[in-house]
């Protein structure tokens, strides 16, 4: 763990709340992103990672240090999100590429001069993110643990508290279940 | 559309060409598994070089990965978005306003009450036997000793003899108030705030013999709720399926097998499958017998008029609630729509044919005529009958 990360928590228990706020900068953009992903919406997103951060600062007693900060924090945020969506009922909301708040930023300058690349990326994010949504929200969640955060098996078992063969065969289910997603979107979008 | 273009399969090429002279190999449940497993990009060397040769083989194969390598690239390629407003400001206010602070949450509802009580309980024992102990050690002490004499200098009064105190201000933290710290996280967990996750209850089956330490626990997890999976890892999946096969044929309850399935359990290569096993009409006390049986060694012929005596192939079993992906996947392999799943419990007991149904081991398949004939011939839920999905692996 980072030993700026280390330093931050051990201010905040002592009572700094400006150091908590400084860990809330560090990585709320990382736990937005994958929120995102995981309960389709923004506001959502958004609102989950909030509580998830205080969550974490009124758990942070129980932070042992025995993995990253991130990671725990994350694990509270992908069991909130889960829980939430889980609650909810089961209508999508699809709101990528269409909120200007969130505009696509092109990963390449040059490609991105070329006309309509724009739109492309747009709606290929839409189709990744519809595709996502179809998704029951365990399957989501581990293909953006695994896609999007880069983890582990053994970090996803531990974030969400199933054994590993869980894991494997949830990750196994839902590239199926995604590969026959965006064949049928392949057919009725030719 | 997406940024596919700057991706490329890992063999070269667009992954879409089939060689001259390759053979066309219909690809198996337990190929399509090493498939995904590659694009996790988690497996030993020996499963890579598998997938080297399955690759080199079958342009099949080769199709199959490119797919999900390019879907996996679509998701990690998906655009960073960042959170805006920034939620810093929100946060540290929050904090502020609640006077929040990271210390232990010690609001618990009342179901943590008896566990509350056993803690007190049992520190209070602690702190008795803690005195009784120290006691006789001071006791003990002061035997060996002989009290020396107060000696009376001149005018000077005698300085009183300072006796240590028989219960020394303790340097630790109290043990009461440790245990109580201790208990937070699972109170925190309960009032909302999340801790680590629920651990499920696993156990190896050396321990779910009759005499078992763990039976008793297993099927206390059994009856905490309705549906259940019971993951279980196997030494041998041949031997595993048989010695199911012969327990449910002794306990009379009927075992429908999927064709697929079946072939399968005739495959001599099976290693790499997993089994799927329901079952709905099944009490906890049933399921414990079985796995009572399935956790002793048993025996089997050995030559002409031998026999001789095998380990049990069952290793470990892990206890989860049945998960709600999980039962959308069963509903598929049944043909049922999930909803059907939910079964209204029947008014009185009536005696039902008991029956359990080895699934297709192939995600996504359709249901068989075995299958079918199973799902026809469910009725209402029997009293403490228990919804339970069994997935057998070998370890």
């Amino acid at each position: 763990m980072s030993s700026d990360d280390l330093r931050l928590i051990r201010e905040c228990r002592e009572g700094n709340n400006a150091a908590y706020g400084e860990l809330v900068s560090r990585y709320q953009d990382r736990l937005f992103n994958s929120l995102l992903r995981l309960v389709n919406n923004a506001e959502d997103a958004r609102d989950v990672a909030q509580e998830a951060f205080l969550h974490a600062y009124q758990s942070l007693h129980t932070f042992k240090g025995d993995s990253l900060f991130f990671t725990w924090l994350y694990r509270i945020a992908v069991n909130t999100a889960i829980s939430m969506k889980r609650k909810q009922r089961p209508t999508i909301r699809i709101q990528a590429g269409g909120d200007e708040r969130n505009s696509v930023d092109p990963l390449d300058s040059t490609e991105s001069n070329r006309p309509g690349y724009a739109i492309e990326m747009a709606e290929e994010e839409r189709a990744v993110h519809d595709a996502l949504a179809k998704l029951s929200p365990d399957h989501r969640a581990v293909l953006v643990m695994k896609d999007m955060e880069g983890m582990k098996y053994e970090e996803m078992a531990d974030v969400l508290g199933v054994p590993v063969g869980t894991i494997r065969s949830r990750l196994h289910r839902a590239r199926l279940e995604m590969r026959d997603i965006f064949m049928q979107q392949d057919k009725s979008d030719p | 559309m997406m940024p596919t273009a700057t991706w490329r399969p890992p063999w070269g090429g667009s992954g879409r060409q089939v060689a001259d002279g390759e053979v066309n190999v219909m690809l198996s449940e337990s190929m399509i598994q090493l498939l995904t497993a590659f694009v996790d990009g988690e497996m030993n060397p020996r499963q890579r070089e598998e997938v080297m040769r399955l690759l080199n083989k079958s342009a099949e194969a080769r199709e199959m990965l490119r797919q999900l390598q390019e879907n996996a690239h679509k998701v990690k390629m998906l655009p960073h978005r960042k959170v805006e407003p920034s939620l810093v400001d929100e946060i540290v206010e929050a904090i502020a306003e609640r006077k929040a602070q990271p210390k232990p949450v010690l609001v618990a509802r009342r179901r943590w009450m008896p566990y509350l009580a056993a803690s007190l309980a049992a520190s209070l024992l602690m702190g008795t036997i803690g005195v009784v102990y120290w006691r006789v050690l001071y006791d003990g002490d002061k035997s060996n000793k002989i009290d020396e004499p107060v000696i009376v200098q001149n005018d000077k009064k005698p300085e009183p003899k300072v006796i240590p105190d028989p219960l020394p201000t303790p340097k630790k933290q109290n043990p009461l108030l440790a245990m109580m710290s201790n208990m937070t996280e699972a109170i925190v967990r309960d009032t909302g705030a999340p801790v680590p996750p629920e651990k499920h209850f696993a156990a190896s089956f050396r321990d779910l013999d009759k005499a078992g330490k763990a039976t008793s626990q297993f099927v206390h997890e059994l009856n905490r709720g309705k549906s259940v999976q019971l993951d279980i890892t196997v030494k041998n999946n041949a031997d595993a399926m048989k010695r199911l096969q012969a327990v449910l044929k002794h306990h009379e309850i009927k075992l429908v097998t999927d064709p697929s399935a079946k072939k399968k359990l005739d495959d001599k290569n099976q290693a790499k499958v997993e089994y799927l096993v329901y079952a709905e009409n099944l009490t906890s006390g049933e399921l414990a017998k079985l796995v009572n049986e399935l956790s002793e060694s048993y025996v089997v012929p050995a030559g002409l008029n031998n026999q001789k005596s095998v380990q049990s192939p069952y290793q470990k079993m892990t206890v989860l609630p049945l998960a709600a992906d999980e039962k959308q996947t069963l509903a598929k392999l049944l043909g049922v729509d999930p909803s059907a799943l939910e079964r209204k419990d029947a008014k009185t007991a009536t005696k039902t044919e008991r029956s359990i149904v080895l699934l297709p081991t192939t995600p996504g398949a359709q249901p068989s005529a075995e299958v079918k004939q199973f799902v026809n011939s469910r009725r209402d839920a029997q009293p403490g009958a228990l919804q339970v999905l069994i997935k057998i692996r070998q370890e």
